[in-house]
C-alpha cells in the first residue's frame, strides 16, 4: 500500500467480503498481465477486469470454497481469458464480451475437469519450500517474486548475466513444483480417508 | 517442438522483446502442451507473488521501470534507493564509457539540471530565461559536432 493513502473501507457481508478477495488479488492480476500482455496496458486492463469479473459473477459458489481453491480458480480464468486473447489476436474474430453476447460470462464454467494440485497447496507451504532452497536459488526466486525482472535481479546479487538468474529461476520452479506435488498429494490423500 | 516453447518462461517474467511475446502469444494460441505448461506456471507465479511479495515495494520498482523505459537512452539501469524521491541521494557519474547522448537523458530523469550543450539538452532552455554565448570549440559527445552554442543563465542587467 502506498504510504499516506488508506485503504479503501471494506463493507460487511458478501460484497464485503468480495471486495476484501478482489483488493487482495488485483495488484499481483496486474503484476502478471503486464507481464504477459506486453506493452498494451488496453489489454492488460480488460484481461483483469473480465477476470474480475467472472468472480464477481461466481462469488455466491466461490465464497464457500477454501482460499487455495479459489486462487486456483482465479488462475485458471486468467488463463482461460489470456488464451482467447491470444487467439482472437491471431485470427482477428471479435469474441469480446460486450452487451450483445453477455450471457457468455454466465456460459462458460471454468472447473478444472479433476482438482488440481494447486487447489491444495497454501502459501504458508509455499514459503516452507522456498525456505528450503538453497542460498541462490532462494534469493532470485524471492526478489522475482516481489517483481523484480532478470537484470534487476542480477544487478542485486552481483551477478554478470542475467542469463544466469534465469536458469536459477528454473531450477527454482522445478525444485519447488517437485516440492508441492509431494504436499499436496499428502493433502489430497488425508481428504480422502 | 517450437523456439516458442523453450520462451515461456522468459515471457513469464516479462523478459523477452515485443517481437518475441508476440511470437510466443500467437504460438500459445494454437498448441495445447504450452497452453498447459504455461497453466503450471501461472499458477506457480500467482502463489508465489501472494505469499511472498510486498505490493507497495513491487509499484515502486514498476513506477521506475516505467519511467525508465520511457526515457530512450538511460545508461542508469538500477533503481535509486529514494525512488521516487526528487532528487538521488548520492550523484553517481557515468562510467566513461556511457557518457554521452545518455548521460543527459539520465540527467533528465532525475531532474538534476543538465551541464550540456543545446544540441543535447533542449529541456536546459525550457525551464529559465537563458542566452546565447560563444562557446569554446569543444566536441559535442550526442553530435559529434566541435563548438556551437551554448546555453547558459542570462544575467541580471
Amino acid at each position: 500500500m502506498v504510504p499516506g493513502r488508506e485503504e479503501p473501507p471494506v463493507r460487511e457481508g458478501s460484497g464485503g467480503e468480495f471486495a476484501a478477495f478482489a483488493i487482495r488479488h488485483q495488484p499481483v492480476l496486474v503484476a502478471i498481465a503486464r507481464n504477459v500482455c506486453g506493452k498494451s496496458a488496453s489489454d492488460c486492463d480488460d484481461l483483469v477486469q473480465d477476470v474480475l469479473l467472472r468472480a464477481l459473477l461466481q462469488w455466491e459458489r466461490l465464497k464457500r470454497w477454501p482460499e487455495p481453491a479459489r486462487r486456483a480458480w482465479l488462475v485458471r480464468v486468467l488463463h482461460n481469458r489470456f488464451l482467447d486473447q491470444c487467439r482472437r489476436q491471431g485470427a482477428e474474430t471479435d469474441r469480446r464480451v460486450d452487451l450483445h453476447n453477455v450471457h457468455m460470462l454466465f456460459e462458460d464454467p471454468e472447473d478444472a475437469p479433476e482438482p488440481e494440485q494447486w487447489e491444495c497447496v497454501t502459501e504458508d507451504e509455499l514459503r516452507q519450500a522456498v525456505a528450503r532452497l538453497n542460498e541462490k536459488l532462494r534469493q532470485a526466486f524471492e526478489l522475482h517474486a516481489r517483481g523484480l525482472r532478470h537484470a534487476e535481479i542480477a544487478r542485486r546479487m552481483n551477478t554478470p548475466s542475467a542469463g544466469t538468474v534465469g536458469t536459477w529461476l528454473f531450477h527454482a520452479r522445478r525444485r519447488l513444483k517437485a516440492m508441492l506435488h509431494d504436499t499436496a498429494e499428502r493433502r489430497r490423500q488425508e481428504r480422502e480417508r | 517442438m517450437s523456439t516458442a516453447c523453450e520462451d515461456l518462461q522468459p515471457f513469464l517474467d516479462g523478459s523477452l522483446s515485443a517481437e518475441d511475446q508476440r511470437r510466443v502469444r500467437g504460438h500459445l494460441a494454437t498448441c495445447d502442451v504450452c497452453a498447459r505448461r504455461f497453466h503450471d506456471l501461472l499458477q506457480l507465479e500467482m502463489l508465489a507473488r501472494l505469499a511472498l511479495e510486498d505490493p507497495a515495494e513491487s509499484e515502486r520498482w514498476v513506477s521506475a521501470r516505467q519511467a525508465r523505459e520511457t526515457v530512450p537512452g538511460s545508461w542508469d539501469d538500477d533503481v535509486p534507493e529514494n525512488w521516487p524521491g526528487d532528487v538521488l541521494a548520492t550523484q553517481v557519474p557515468p562510467p566513461p564509457d556511457r557518457e554521452g547522448r545518455a548521460w543527459h537523458q539520465g540527467a533528465r530523469r532525475f531532474r538534476r539540471r543538465c551541464p550540456g550543450c543545446a544540441n543535447c539538452c533542449p529541456w536546459f532552455a525550457k525551464t529559465e530565461a537563458v542566452e546565447a554565448v560563444s562557446a569554446p570549440r569543444l566536441p559535442c559527445p550526442r553530435t559529434s559536432r566541435s563548438g556551437g552554442t551554448l546555453m547558459r543563465p542570462r544575467t541580471r542587467r
